[in-house]
Protein backbone atom coordinates (compact mmCIF):
# COMPACT_ATOMS: atom_id res chain seq x y z
CA UNK A 1 0.00 0.00 0.00
CA UNK A 2 1.14 3.41 -0.76
CA UNK A 3 2.42 5.74 1.96
CA UNK A 4 0.68 8.92 2.20
CA UNK A 5 4.22 10.12 1.30
CA UNK A 6 5.03 8.32 -1.43
CA UNK A 7 1.38 9.44 -2.90
CA UNK A 8 2.95 13.07 -2.86
CA UNK A 9 6.01 12.32 -4.41
CA UNK A 10 3.81 10.45 -7.31
CA UNK A 11 1.93 13.78 -7.53
CA UNK A 12 4.62 16.07 -7.81
CA UNK A 13 5.89 13.79 -10.32
CA UNK A 14 3.05 14.03 -12.09
CA UNK A 15 2.35 17.97 -11.86
CA UNK A 16 6.08 18.36 -12.66
CA UNK A 17 5.51 16.23 -15.87
CA UNK A 18 2.74 18.08 -16.74
CA UNK A 19 4.01 21.72 -16.19
CA UNK A 20 6.76 20.83 -18.19
CA UNK A 21 5.18 20.54 -21.62
CA UNK A 22 3.00 23.77 -21.03
CA UNK A 23 3.72 26.42 -23.73
CA UNK A 24 6.74 24.68 -25.55
CA UNK A 25 7.22 27.77 -28.02
CA UNK A 26 7.89 30.16 -25.46
CA UNK A 27 10.12 28.10 -23.95
CA UNK A 28 13.29 30.36 -24.76
CA UNK A 29 15.82 33.20 -23.04
CA UNK A 30 13.76 36.04 -25.53
CA UNK A 31 10.45 35.41 -23.96
CA UNK A 32 11.52 34.24 -20.59
CA UNK A 33 13.36 37.47 -20.16
CA UNK A 34 10.34 39.58 -21.37
CA UNK A 35 8.27 37.52 -18.75
CA UNK A 36 10.85 38.26 -16.32
CA UNK A 37 11.06 42.12 -17.16
CA UNK A 38 6.64 42.43 -17.43
CA UNK A 39 6.51 40.78 -14.19
CA UNK A 40 8.91 42.86 -12.03
CA UNK A 41 7.27 46.01 -14.05
CA UNK A 42 4.34 44.65 -12.52
CA UNK A 43 5.10 43.93 -9.38
CA UNK A 44 7.08 47.20 -8.46
CA UNK A 45 3.89 48.46 -9.98
CA UNK A 46 1.14 46.95 -7.23
CA UNK A 47 4.00 47.87 -4.55
CA UNK A 48 4.43 51.38 -5.48
CA UNK A 49 0.05 51.78 -6.16
CA UNK A 50 0.26 49.67 -3.04
CA UNK A 51 1.19 52.65 -0.81
CA UNK A 52 -1.74 54.82 -1.77
CA UNK A 53 -4.10 52.25 -1.50
CA UNK A 54 -5.52 53.12 1.87
CA UNK A 55 -9.01 52.25 2.12
CA UNK A 56 -10.14 49.49 0.45
CA UNK A 57 -13.79 51.47 -1.07
CA UNK A 58 -11.17 53.50 -2.95
CA UNK A 59 -10.60 53.54 -6.36
CA UNK A 60 -7.13 53.43 -6.02
CA UNK A 61 -7.33 49.46 -4.02
CA UNK A 62 -9.40 48.14 -7.07
CA UNK A 63 -6.50 49.70 -9.42
CA UNK A 64 -4.20 47.65 -7.09
CA UNK A 65 -6.25 44.60 -6.85
CA UNK A 66 -5.95 44.56 -10.74
CA UNK A 67 -1.95 44.75 -10.67
CA UNK A 68 -1.59 42.36 -8.08
CA UNK A 69 -3.58 39.86 -10.33
CA UNK A 70 -1.67 40.89 -13.57
CA UNK A 71 1.21 40.03 -11.70
CA UNK A 72 0.19 36.56 -9.80
CA UNK A 73 -0.82 35.46 -13.61
CA UNK A 74 3.30 36.89 -14.44
CA UNK A 75 4.57 34.96 -11.57
CA UNK A 76 3.25 31.72 -12.74
CA UNK A 77 4.40 32.40 -16.19
CA UNK A 78 7.41 32.78 -14.69
CA UNK A 79 7.75 29.53 -12.96
CA UNK A 80 6.31 27.52 -15.86
CA UNK A 81 8.86 29.00 -18.52
CA UNK A 82 11.19 27.82 -15.62
CA UNK A 83 10.22 24.29 -15.07
CA UNK A 84 9.83 25.53 -11.44
CA UNK A 85 13.64 24.99 -10.64
CA UNK A 86 13.44 27.62 -8.55
CA UNK A 87 10.69 26.07 -5.82
CA UNK A 88 10.37 22.23 -6.77
CA UNK A 89 11.05 20.12 -4.59
CA UNK A 90 15.18 18.78 -3.92
CA UNK A 91 13.69 14.91 -5.18
CA UNK A 92 13.01 16.45 -8.79
CA UNK A 93 15.66 18.30 -9.38
CA UNK A 94 19.41 16.93 -10.64
CA UNK A 95 22.86 18.60 -9.14
CA UNK A 96 22.74 21.63 -11.91
CA UNK A 97 19.44 22.44 -11.24
CA UNK A 98 19.66 21.87 -7.29
CA UNK A 99 22.83 24.39 -7.58
CA UNK A 100 20.89 26.91 -9.04
CA UNK A 101 17.84 26.87 -7.09
CA UNK A 102 20.59 27.26 -3.98
CA UNK A 103 21.90 30.19 -6.06
CA UNK A 104 18.57 32.13 -6.74
CA UNK A 105 17.36 31.11 -3.52
CA UNK A 106 19.91 32.75 -1.70
CA UNK A 107 19.36 35.80 -3.42
CA UNK A 108 15.70 35.95 -2.99
CA UNK A 109 16.45 35.35 0.79
CA UNK A 110 18.72 38.28 0.69
CA UNK A 111 15.79 40.39 -1.17
CA UNK A 112 13.27 39.57 1.22
CA UNK A 113 15.48 40.39 4.31
CA UNK A 114 16.13 43.52 3.08
CA UNK A 115 12.76 44.21 1.86
CA UNK A 116 10.92 43.53 5.01
CA UNK A 117 13.24 46.40 6.73
CA UNK A 118 12.53 49.16 3.98
CA UNK A 119 9.08 48.05 4.89
CA UNK A 120 9.12 48.02 8.18
CA UNK A 121 11.46 51.86 7.85
CA UNK A 122 8.36 52.86 5.63
CA UNK A 123 5.40 51.44 8.18
CA UNK A 124 7.42 53.31 11.13
CA UNK A 125 7.73 56.85 8.86
CA UNK A 126 4.76 57.42 7.15
CA UNK A 127 0.98 57.90 7.62
CA UNK A 128 0.62 54.39 6.07
CA UNK A 129 0.71 52.73 9.68
CA UNK A 130 -2.09 54.77 10.76
CA UNK A 131 -4.99 52.81 8.67
CA UNK A 132 -5.69 49.31 9.29
CA UNK A 133 -5.46 48.20 5.74
CA UNK A 134 -2.02 50.11 4.30
CA UNK A 135 -0.12 47.50 6.19
CA UNK A 136 -1.83 44.59 5.00
CA UNK A 137 -1.71 45.99 1.32
CA UNK A 138 2.24 46.65 1.74
CA UNK A 139 2.77 43.23 2.75
CA UNK A 140 1.11 41.31 0.17
CA UNK A 141 2.02 43.53 -2.14
CA UNK A 142 5.88 42.74 -0.92
CA UNK A 143 5.66 39.53 -1.19
CA UNK A 144 4.43 39.27 -4.58
CA UNK A 145 7.59 41.09 -5.80
CA UNK A 146 9.82 38.90 -2.88
CA UNK A 147 8.28 35.72 -3.29
CA UNK A 148 9.19 35.34 -7.24
CA UNK A 149 13.07 36.71 -7.11
CA UNK A 150 14.74 33.17 -7.82
CA UNK A 151 12.18 32.36 -10.00
CA UNK A 152 12.45 35.95 -12.10
CA UNK A 153 16.59 35.50 -11.87
CA UNK A 154 16.23 31.80 -13.48
CA UNK A 155 14.03 33.25 -15.77
CA UNK A 156 17.04 35.56 -16.39
CA UNK A 157 20.08 33.45 -16.62
CA UNK A 158 18.42 30.28 -18.32
CA UNK A 159 20.04 30.07 -21.66
CA UNK A 160 18.44 28.88 -24.63
CA UNK A 161 18.80 24.97 -25.78
CA UNK A 162 21.05 24.37 -28.53
CA UNK A 163 19.97 22.18 -30.84
CA UNK A 164 21.34 18.43 -30.55
CA UNK A 165 22.21 17.40 -33.99
CA UNK A 166 21.78 13.74 -33.20
CA UNK A 167 18.56 13.87 -32.32
CA UNK A 168 17.73 15.97 -35.08
CA UNK A 169 19.25 13.27 -37.31
CA UNK A 170 17.69 10.62 -36.21
CA UNK A 171 14.53 12.59 -36.56
CA UNK A 172 15.06 12.99 -40.59
CA UNK A 173 16.33 9.60 -40.58
CA UNK B 1 33.85 28.22 -3.81
CA UNK B 2 31.84 26.31 -6.37
CA UNK B 3 33.90 24.15 -8.65
CA UNK B 4 32.49 26.28 -12.26
CA UNK B 5 33.83 29.13 -10.50
CA UNK B 6 37.55 28.24 -10.46
CA UNK B 7 36.35 27.19 -14.26
CA UNK B 8 38.99 29.77 -15.57
CA UNK B 9 41.91 28.96 -13.41
CA UNK B 10 41.12 24.80 -13.02
CA UNK B 11 38.76 24.01 -16.04
CA UNK B 12 37.71 20.57 -16.18
CA UNK B 13 37.34 19.62 -19.76
CA UNK B 14 35.02 17.11 -21.39
CA UNK B 15 34.60 14.46 -24.34
CA UNK B 16 30.54 14.08 -24.07
CA UNK B 17 29.75 15.71 -27.30
CA UNK B 18 32.29 13.46 -29.55
CA UNK B 19 31.41 10.83 -27.18
CA UNK B 20 27.64 10.85 -28.25
CA UNK B 21 28.52 11.73 -31.51
CA UNK B 22 30.54 8.33 -31.69
CA UNK B 23 27.81 6.04 -29.74
CA UNK B 24 24.77 7.88 -31.81
CA UNK B 25 23.31 9.29 -28.38
CA UNK B 26 21.09 11.99 -27.94
CA UNK B 27 21.56 14.20 -25.34
CA UNK B 28 17.79 13.18 -23.82
CA UNK B 29 19.25 9.69 -24.18
CA UNK B 30 22.30 10.16 -22.43
CA UNK B 31 20.38 12.27 -19.60
CA UNK B 32 18.19 9.66 -19.24
CA UNK B 33 20.42 7.02 -18.03
CA UNK B 34 22.41 9.23 -16.23
CA UNK B 35 19.41 10.65 -14.97
CA UNK B 36 19.83 13.98 -15.15
CA UNK B 37 17.86 16.45 -17.16
CA UNK B 38 18.73 17.07 -21.37
CA UNK B 39 19.75 20.46 -20.26
CA UNK B 40 21.92 19.19 -17.56
CA UNK B 41 24.00 17.32 -20.68
CA UNK B 42 24.01 20.79 -22.55
CA UNK B 43 25.80 22.39 -19.62
CA UNK B 44 28.06 20.27 -19.00
CA UNK B 45 29.36 19.80 -22.72
CA UNK B 46 29.24 24.16 -22.62
CA UNK B 47 30.95 24.03 -19.45
CA UNK B 48 28.41 25.81 -17.89
CA UNK B 49 28.36 23.39 -15.38
CA UNK B 50 30.81 20.46 -13.68
CA UNK B 51 29.91 17.59 -12.94
CA UNK B 52 29.83 15.89 -9.12
CA UNK B 53 32.04 12.72 -8.78
CA UNK B 54 29.22 10.79 -8.75
CA UNK B 55 27.56 12.39 -11.91
CA UNK B 56 31.12 11.83 -13.67
CA UNK B 57 30.97 7.96 -12.32
CA UNK B 58 27.66 7.45 -14.07
CA UNK B 59 28.41 9.13 -17.09
CA UNK B 60 31.60 7.14 -17.62
CA UNK B 61 29.60 3.78 -16.50
CA UNK B 62 27.23 4.81 -19.61
CA UNK B 63 30.36 5.03 -21.86
CA UNK B 64 32.19 2.17 -20.34
CA UNK B 65 35.47 4.23 -19.91
CA UNK B 66 37.47 5.41 -17.14
CA UNK B 67 37.15 8.92 -15.96
CA UNK B 68 40.23 10.25 -17.03
CA UNK B 69 39.37 9.20 -20.89
CA UNK B 70 35.87 11.35 -20.59
CA UNK B 71 37.07 14.43 -18.07
CA UNK B 72 40.37 16.27 -18.38
CA UNK B 73 42.32 19.04 -16.55
CA UNK B 74 44.24 19.97 -19.83
CA UNK B 75 42.21 20.04 -23.55
CA UNK B 76 41.68 17.08 -24.78
CA UNK B 77 43.47 16.03 -28.65
CA UNK B 78 41.18 14.94 -31.05
CA UNK B 79 40.70 10.80 -30.83
CA UNK B 80 42.75 10.09 -33.91
CA UNK B 81 45.55 11.97 -32.84
CA UNK B 82 45.55 9.91 -29.61
CA UNK B 83 44.77 6.84 -31.63
CA UNK B 84 47.26 6.90 -33.90
CA UNK B 85 49.75 9.77 -32.34
CA UNK B 86 51.72 12.17 -34.58
CA UNK B 87 55.11 11.80 -36.29
CA UNK B 88 55.19 7.99 -34.86
CA UNK B 89 57.29 5.99 -37.39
Amino acid sequence: MNTLRERIHAQQERNAARYSSWLPGWRNRRIRRRAMVAWLVSAVATLVVGLYAGDFRTMTFFVWWGLLMITVVLQMLNKVLTNNIGERTARLLDERELALRGRCGYVGFLVAVWSMVIAAMVLASTPISSTRFGPFVLLISLIALVGNVPSALLAWQLPDDEPDPIAEGEHRG
Amino acid sequence: MSPVRRGKELPIHNRLQVLRAERGLTRAQLAEAVEVNPQTIGALERGDHYPSLDLAFRICEVFSLPVEAVFSRTPFQPLSTQLYGKGES
